[in-house]
């Protein structure tokens, strides 16, 4: 086991609800979509960058885990989180907006959800916020485009 | 073969690398990008073409061979669809190219006759002998003949099971469509553990739906093994929503369970002897992992095949991994995503096991959705890891669509149902929606 799992279990402190619910309607809003998509430089320019250093013990086994792990999402959001259906993508969208969407539903706070307050009680919250970068990094629609 | 010098940062950018690969057919070849090695997968279904296509993702420089017998693999999920005339039979069929020409995974149209572990051979029907460093057995399930007394592949003629799509899935269907208004449909549903828990009450539903619309005089029975199924309130609060006292459920303590079946006459008879008689007759019947895994020496006297949780790696035969509906991975059920998530854990603990290095921990998701009528849908979804060197669901996660929750989210869940179908296809086998 994992120590950073256990700090995942740690709350975001008591206005963690009200600041999530704040993103969101923003995101509804388009305005922080916008914003960062603008200040986000695109996931491919560098393709050949060496990876972040590993800063804490355990790092790379838990960054290992994520790899495997992101790609049982798959199963609902096409390879890659790339696919566009009645269920939305994951590639490319902001990993803050992601990242309290999954808190939300994990904390139950996500009004007319389905299954994903099912499925997100499953991670620790240090692996939802992991599993949001992980999808940020991932081109928009990159592995499901049709070939010609 | 040696593994080559791979380290952890390196495998993680290789990871990252997949979607390069899918962009443009394999990048550039670089000295250490990943083992080498090859890795022979038999059964092109959920399981098997899952672990065929992230075996290259995860280790392009694996050679990978995928053994399957059909051109096309029709999908059990949504022949229910297909039953209640929602679906075409054809957009439910998936091809080979994508995994081919896109990943580079050799496809083989051939039967795995038989495996010899020692010398990590596969011999295949027509003659040829695949040579493999890790073997992937994804066969999927057998029929257990004979086990339920009288239900044998002739009676299967006339009683279809329709658990494997393909013909028996048209014969079914062409008998709900000859039968006069007014009949009974009898479906037979077995104990646990078998091929999708909730498919038999989704078929039922089908069914129904496509009795209220052209035969509404009609009744659906269901003789159950078992005294609970699968999703089994909303079930129940779908059916008598959509179709009142249709349908009738007869639970094992009730005298639910089928001891034999006569075909010929369409009856069946019960423990305590009461007999029943259908105008269509569908048995699900007593299921057990494919052949190929009993021949491979995998399986046990369960007829399932024991794995190590954290890999997959049959617990009785080394260098094999086996997913999907052939293993013992309770309390996962037999799905298709079950399948398709076992078969990214296996591929990149084979990478791992090539590259010398140790499988990280495994997390696998399920969702299964049921449609009870056109656009009311229902769902069970769980996430499940190892504790203690056994699987479990993670505590305090997971469950099912809540009761009483109103025609929108039921709508909702239909919709997302058919999304879930359109990216695990993908996934799986690279296909567009429909295509
Ligand atoms: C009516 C019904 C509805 C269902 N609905 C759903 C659903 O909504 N969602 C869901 O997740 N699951 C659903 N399922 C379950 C799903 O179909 C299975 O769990 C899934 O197919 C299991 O995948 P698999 O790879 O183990 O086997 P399969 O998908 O059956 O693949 C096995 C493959 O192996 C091949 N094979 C077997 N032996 C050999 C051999 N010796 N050599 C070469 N090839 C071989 C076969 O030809 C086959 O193509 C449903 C099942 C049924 C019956």
């Amino acid at each position: 086991m994992n120590t950073q799992n256990q700090t995942g279990k740690k709350r975001n402190g008591p206005d963690a609800g009200i600041w999530v619910r704040m993103v969101i309607m923003l995101a509804a809003l388009g305005v922080v979509v916008l914003t960062i998509r603008t200040l986000r430089p695109p996931a491919d320019t560098e393709p050949d960058s060496p990876p972040a250093p590993a800063t804490a013990p355990g790092a790379e086994e838990f960054a290992a885990k994520i790899e495997v792990m992101a790609q049982s999402c798959a199963a609902c959001h096409g390879t890659d989180g790339a696919l566009h259906t009645s269920i939305p993508p994951l590639a490319g969208k902001p990993a803050l907006i992601m990242q309290s969407q999954l808190l939300a539903f994990r904390e139950d706070q996500m009004p007319g959800a389905t299954v994903m307050p099912r499925l997100a009680r499953g991670y620790t919250e240090e692996e939802l916020r992991a599993l949001a970068r992980h999808f940020a990094e991932l081109p928009p629609g990159g592995t499901t485009r049709s070939t010609p | 073969m040696s593994p080559s010098n791979l380290n952890r940062r390196d495998a993680l950018k290789l990871l990252g690398a997949g979607s390069l690969l899918a962009l443009g057919g394999l990048p550039a070849l670089a000295a250490t990008r990943g083992p080498r090695g090859r890795v022979v997968v038999v059964g092109g279904g959920f399981g098997g073409a899952t672990a065929a296509k992230y075996l290259r993702r995860f280790g392009p420089d694996l050679e990978v061979t995928l053994v399957e017998p059909s051109e096309r693999f029709t999908t059990c999920p949504f022949t229910n669809l297909y039953l209640a005339g929602l679906r075409t039979f054809e957009s439910l069929g998936h091809g080979y190219d994508e995994l081919r020409d896109r990943y580079g995974v050799r496809v083989v149209h051939d039967t795995a006759e038989d495996v010899d572990a020692d010398a990590k051979t596969l011999r295949l029907s027509g003659g040829e002998t695949l040579e493999w460093d890790r073997l992937v057995l994804s066969p999927g399930i057998d029929i257990r003949w004979g086990a339920l007394e009288g239900y044998d592949e002739a009676a299967a003629e006339k009683a279809p099971h329709a658990w494997k799509a393909g013909p028996q899935t048209h014969l079914l269907k062409r008998q709900l469509e000859a039968m006069e208004d007014g009949g009974t449909f009898i479906l037979v549903a077995p104990d646990n553990p078998f091929r999708c828990p909730p498919g038999p009450y989704e078929r039922v539903s089908m069914v129904a739906a496509y009795f209220k619309q052209h035969k509404p005089r009609s009744k659906v029975l269901i003789l159950d093994a078992k005294d609970a199924f699968s999703k089994q309130g909303v079930f129940q609060e779908g059916w008598r929503e959509h179709y009142g006292e249709m349908i009738e459920w007869v639970g094992r303590s009730a005298d639910g369970r089928v001891v034999r079946v006569d075909a010929d006459a369409l009856e069946v008879e019960t423990e305590f002897g009461t007999i029943h008689k259908a105008d269509v007759l569908n048995v699900v019947p007593p299921q057990q992992a494919g052949l190929i895994a009993h021949r491979a020496g995998t399986a046990n006297d369960s007829g399932w095949v024991p794995i190590h949780p954290r890999t997959f790696e049959s617990k009785q035969v080394p260098g094999i991994f086996v997913v999907g509906d052939a293993t013992e991975a309770a309390p996962m059920p037999k799905s298709g995503f079950v399948a398709n998530n076992q078969a990214k854990v296996a591929a990149r603990a084979i990478v791992a096991d090539l590259a010398g290095e140790a499988a990280s921990e495994p997390r696998w998701a399920n969702t299964c959705y049921s449609l009870i009528a056109p656009g009311w849908g229902i769902s069970v979804a769980n996430v499940y890891e190892v504790h203690d060197g056994q699987l479990r669901e993670v505590p305090g996660s997971g469950g099912v669509s809540p009761a009483g929750a109103g025609r929108e989210f039921r709508r909702r869940e239909a919709e997302f149902g058919q999304g879930w179908y359109a990216a695990i296809a993908q996934d799986t086998w690279g296909t567009r929606p429909g295509g």
